[in-house]
């Protein structure tokens, strides 16, 4: 009862971040405006945050229902191989997504849902047990290529990714696109963690768009 | 944080032991009997207080003692330090507690003597009912060889509970500083980078999702998501 309870408000949630006139919506609206401010429009985005629970998840169906509002093509991509839950919200299996569309062919486009008008979602896929790690396939070139594939077709390509400690130890999959946008919890996060963190992404020459402040009350 | 807050008080408490004066406390022992009675039995205390009424003596027992004890600092500073208790029926303890074991036994045995000369003065008058009473001092404070006050203990724990306390409400408070970001400045002085836009926590916009209704419409939250569901 109590999981049935969690996925329910889970899906209300969601429901809230894929309508783009609710308050949370018109956060999401400046988000995308201050993205736009950067300079040159970015195509590929990694999310990620300093620890799990920071709401990386919901940065992503946020920010990619509101772009897929004003028209822009987008595709959020579930790379937490180790905790799969992009598909959860929306009540969708798990059997196909990222994991199948590196072992089989045709475009990861294909591999995903229609989640809202613009707005496509692309799970992990399964995932074999013993995989030793949830980074093992983002660092492999072959997810770089595909992503780049999707980014043909699609106007924005969003990565909900794992922690920024796993995105630290890929730096050829952060290297391979537009920039990272890094997610904090406004009563979770520990200051010092968070700060670790940008300094790290910073040092590591990372191109950081900025931070997004969840959760705040 | 705590143990930090808990050596500054009992650092604190330290200094404040010191910088007080220490307290000896000297002893002597009276015995107090009853020679003869008459009419109902007086009790101990009834003839300690028949001893030390003004109107039956000259003068009060502990002016006199202080006196001769050479007691400096005034008589209400003399009575605090003196305590006398009944150990049974025929004893009574004397305590003086003073700076110094020296004047802590001084005192003590003071008191004790005037207190016997006043019995010996009273000798064949009625006192608490009885006729007559025999006093002694049974024995002499003996400058004490180490110092009575718990200052120390009891400032040792006062200070470790009071710095355990206030280092754990210390501890919750910066702890919850460290956890809570008050907005998007704060974030951009504590990360060094932009921040793009600050998301309200919406949990407080959910609707009820009581488990009746939810069973009763199938999968919890479908219909939101089909578009049939609360907007905003």
């Amino acid at each position: 009862m109590g999981s049935e309870r969690a996925l329910a408000e889970e899906t209300v949630r969601t429901h809230q971040l894929l309508d783009p006139g609710s308050e949370v919506g018109r956060s999401f609206a400046t988000l995308v405006e201050n993205l736009d401010a950067l300079g040159r429009p970015a195509k590929s985005v990694v999310i990620t945050g300093p620890e799990s629970g920071v709401g990386r998840t919901t940065v992503c169906l946020g920010l990619g229902a509101t772009l897929a509002a004003v028209g822009r093509k987008v595709t959020i991509v579930d790379c937490n191989l180790d905790q799969p839950h992009l598909h959860r919200p929306f009540g969708r299996p798990n059997f196909i997504g990222l994991t199948s569309a590196l072992e089989g062919s045709g475009s990861l486009e294909n591999y995903g849902f229609e989640a809202a008008p613009n707005l496509r979602i692309i799970p992990t896929g399964p995932v074999l047990p013993g995989l030793p790690g949830s980074w093992v396939l983002p660092n492999s070139p072959k997810l770089v290529e595909a992503i780049r594939d999707l980014g043909e077709s699609r106007d924005v390509v969003l990565l909900d990714a794992p922690v920024a400690s796993e995105v630290l130890d890929a730096p050829n999959f952060w290297g391979s696109f537009d920039g990272v946008l890094l997610v904090v919890h406004a009563t979770r996060t520990p200051k010092g963690v968070a700060r670790g963190f940008t300094d790290a992404l910073l040092d590591a020459r990372i191109n950081l768009f900025g931070v997004v402040l969840n959760g705040h009350v | 944080m705590v143990g930090g807050c808990t050596l500054l008080f009992l650092a604190i408490a330290l200094l404040y032991v010191l910088s007080q004066d220490p307290v000896y406390t000297a002893e002597a022992t009276l015995s107090v009997r009853s020679q003869e009675e008459i009419g109902p039995t007086a009790s101990f205390d009834e003839i300690l207080s028949g001893l030390q009424d003004p109107a039956s003596s000259r003068g009060r027992l502990t002016e006199e003692a202080a006196e001769r004890a050479g007691w400096e600092d005034g008589q209400a500073d003399f009575n605090d330090r003196l305590d006398w208790e009944p150990v049974n029926d025929e004893e009574v303890r004397v305590r003086f507690s003073a700076s110094t074991p020296e004047e802590a036994a001084r005192a003590a045995n003071a008191y004790a003597e005037v207190f016997v000369e006043r019995v010996r003065e009273l000798e064949g008058r009625p006192v608490g009912g009885s006729v007559a009473v025999d006093a002694e001092v049974e024995r002499v404070a003996e400058p004490p060889e180490r110092r009575s006050d718990r200052g120390v203990l009891l400032a040792a724990v006062a200070a470790g509970v009071g710095g355990l306390l206030i280092g754990g409400i210390a501890a919750l408070f910066l702890e919850s500083r460290a956890h809570r970001w008050s907005g998007s400045i704060d974030a951009e002085r504590t990360l060094r980078a932009p921040v793009l836009a600050v998301i309200p926590d919406y949990s407080d916009e959910l609707p009820d999702l009581s488990p009746p209704e939810s069973e009763a419409r199938g999968k919890p939250g479908d219909e939101l998501l089909r578009g049939e569901g609360r907007r905003g």
